[in-house]
């Protein structure tokens, strides 16, 4: 830690060298690391990396820090680091109340259960394609295979835009989020605004009935939104709902290859589903946000001082000892009220009721057509995606075919 | 405490003694009634704490405001009763009211 400086008012004592795309290596269980460090390190300390950080470490603080949408701001950036001034904020994520909650409501009005209800039937339909697609095969990389085509794709319809940029877009979303050099994570957002660019203006000349329209054409004190604000929205929309729902599914199939008992007792009891995906969003939580401090103030027994910057891990919630019983053990009737995977107060993740429909048709049409998968160590096993939305680089899976021939 | 009932859709019904004050969404969680979810914790942003009320107690005690009706759009199976309990303030006029609760709030 030698060239990082370390602002006069954190104490030494309360300093620690994390990185949070460092902490573990790729074949490390990321929770794992999370684990020992929640239950080894204070509430509260330092990181001097990524521009210097005051980490949350637990689970109790979490749910005191996250309501706090004054004292810790959003709007000067919810990144880690912070977005250089070049790229437009991400929007609505990245603005304070009251700006905030009026730009929520196109997003929350299509997230709502009657916007959810509407997209349902087309969910199952892709899931079974694509699980259809895969069953015969006996083998799959799971994220690539499946996690991220879903949800891309569901998302491609709520906005009306074309399916066939799929891939590009994928390829486009996981470099701005998981690219492992900064320059190239800004390189793939700046991209990503260029394509949605487009489709903005088109849309604000052509409006349809789908969700880039409602965004875009929306007044907000009566004025029309700019174009980087229109910019800013749709594509913190598309991250936010690709990369964490995916991510949320590569751990779900990763459990599940790992535990034959949890796999049978949900194929044979699918109306558990519900509880256990809570269950698993609690065990597996995965978004990591940053917090502005807006004055000075005494947070967890320490002195923050205004503009320093804090760091809101969801993983840490889950795994805090301190507040679950044998936190990393997964138990489906836990019934976990109040995790931290959707975050809480204000910027509460407008996705959740999308999110865990996307994950319970996964699981039920997975469950009826391979109910029986294990890891494929021969194809190097599980990498492991740290940074600031966790999730896994590959899951090759494997199981055995005659189970599935009847799909063939 | 105001006494109410949430009933369920399938008729089964929860007496509570709720505090006046606070909104219905927050008796119905404190008091594990299923079928109110609020997802969002009482921000009006996810239509997951629907609930139907008379009507006339429900202009009585609280007419419905321009935000709520215009979330209400999100939630399934909205009548002319519909509203969203996190923005119902529980107050000593609902003694004895019966708040019924929809098939379904996703």
């Amino acid at each position: 830690m030698d060239n990082l400086t370390i602002p006069a008012h954190v104490p030494q004592d309360l300093v620690r060298d994390f990185d949070i795309f460092k902490f573990v290596s790729e074949d490390e269980d990321v929770y794992l690391g999370w684990h020992r460090q929640v239950n080894a390190w204070p509430d509260v300390f330092f990181t001097p990396h990524a521009g210097g950080y005051w980490v949350i470490n637990s689970a109790n603080l979490m749910d005191l820090a996250f309501p706090e949408s004054e004292l810790f701001s959003s709007k000067d950036g919810i990144g880690i680091p912070a977005s250089p001034a070049e790229i437009p904020p991400m929007l609505p994520i990245e603005a304070d109340d009251p700006y905030h909650k009026a730009l929520r409501f196109p997003l929350n009005l299509a997230l709502s259960p009657k916007g959810v209800n509407g997209l349902v039937s087309y969910a199952r339909e892709l899931a079974v394609r694509l699980i259809e697609d895969i069953a015969p095969r006996g083998t799959c990389e799971f994220v690539h295979d499946f996690s991220l085509k879903m949800p891309m794709e569901l998302f491609l319809r709520l906005v009306d835009l074309p399916p066939s940029d799929r891939e590009y877009l994928i390829s486009l979303s996981n470099t701005a989020i998981k690219g492992s050099e900064q320059d190239l994570r800004f390189k793939a957002m700046m991209d990503m605004n260029t394509y949605i660019s487009k489709w903005v203006i088109e849309r604000v000349e052509q409006p349809g009935d789908d969700l880039l329209s409602a965004i875009v054409n929306m007044t907000i004190d009566g004025r029309k939104l700019t174009h980087t604000e229109r910019v800013g929205y749709m594509t913190t929309a598309m991250l936010g709902g690709l990369d964490t729902v995916g991510g949320m599914m590569a751990m779900s199939a990763r459990h599940l290859a790992l535990h034959p008992e949890h796999r049978h007792f949900l194929r044979d009891h699918p109306e558990a589903i519900p509880d256990a995906i809570e269950e698993i969003l609690r065990r597996y939580a995965i978004s990591t946000l940053a917090r502005n401090v807006t004055r000075d103030t005494e947070f967890g027994g320490v002195h923050m001082k205004q503009g320093d910057r804090i760091m809101l891990a969801t993983p840490v919630h889950g795994v805090d000892e301190s507040r679950w019983d044998d936190a990393l053990e997964v138990r489906l009737d836990r019934k976990p009220r109040d995790h931290m995977a959707f975050g809480k107060g204000t910027h509460r993740c407008p996705g959740a009721i999308l999110a865990r429909a996307e994950l319970r048709i996964f699981l039920e049409e997975w469950l009826e057509r391979i109910p029986d998968f294990e890891i494929d160590d021969s194809k190097g096993g599980v990498k492991w995606e740290t940074g600031s939305v966790l999730g896994l680089k590959a899951l090759p899976l494997v199981w055995k075919k005659h189970l599935t021939e009847s799909l063939a | 405490m105001v006494r109410l009932t949430f009933l369920e859709h399938d008729g089964k019904a929860h007496v509570v003694e709720a505090v006046e004050g606070e909104t219905l969404m927050r008796a119905a969680l404190d008091n594990n009634v299923p079928g109110i979810v609020g997802e969002c914790g009482g921000e009006l942003a996810c239509a997951t704490c629907h609930c139907y009320l008379d009507t006339a107690l429900s202009e009585a005690i609280e007419p419905i405001g321009n935000d709520e009706t215009a979330m209400l759009e999100g939630a399934l199976d909205v009548t002319r009763e519909s509203r969203l309990s996190c923005q119902v303030l529980i107050s000593k006029r609902m003694e004895g009211a019966t708040v019924r609760l929809p098939l379904s709030q996703t």
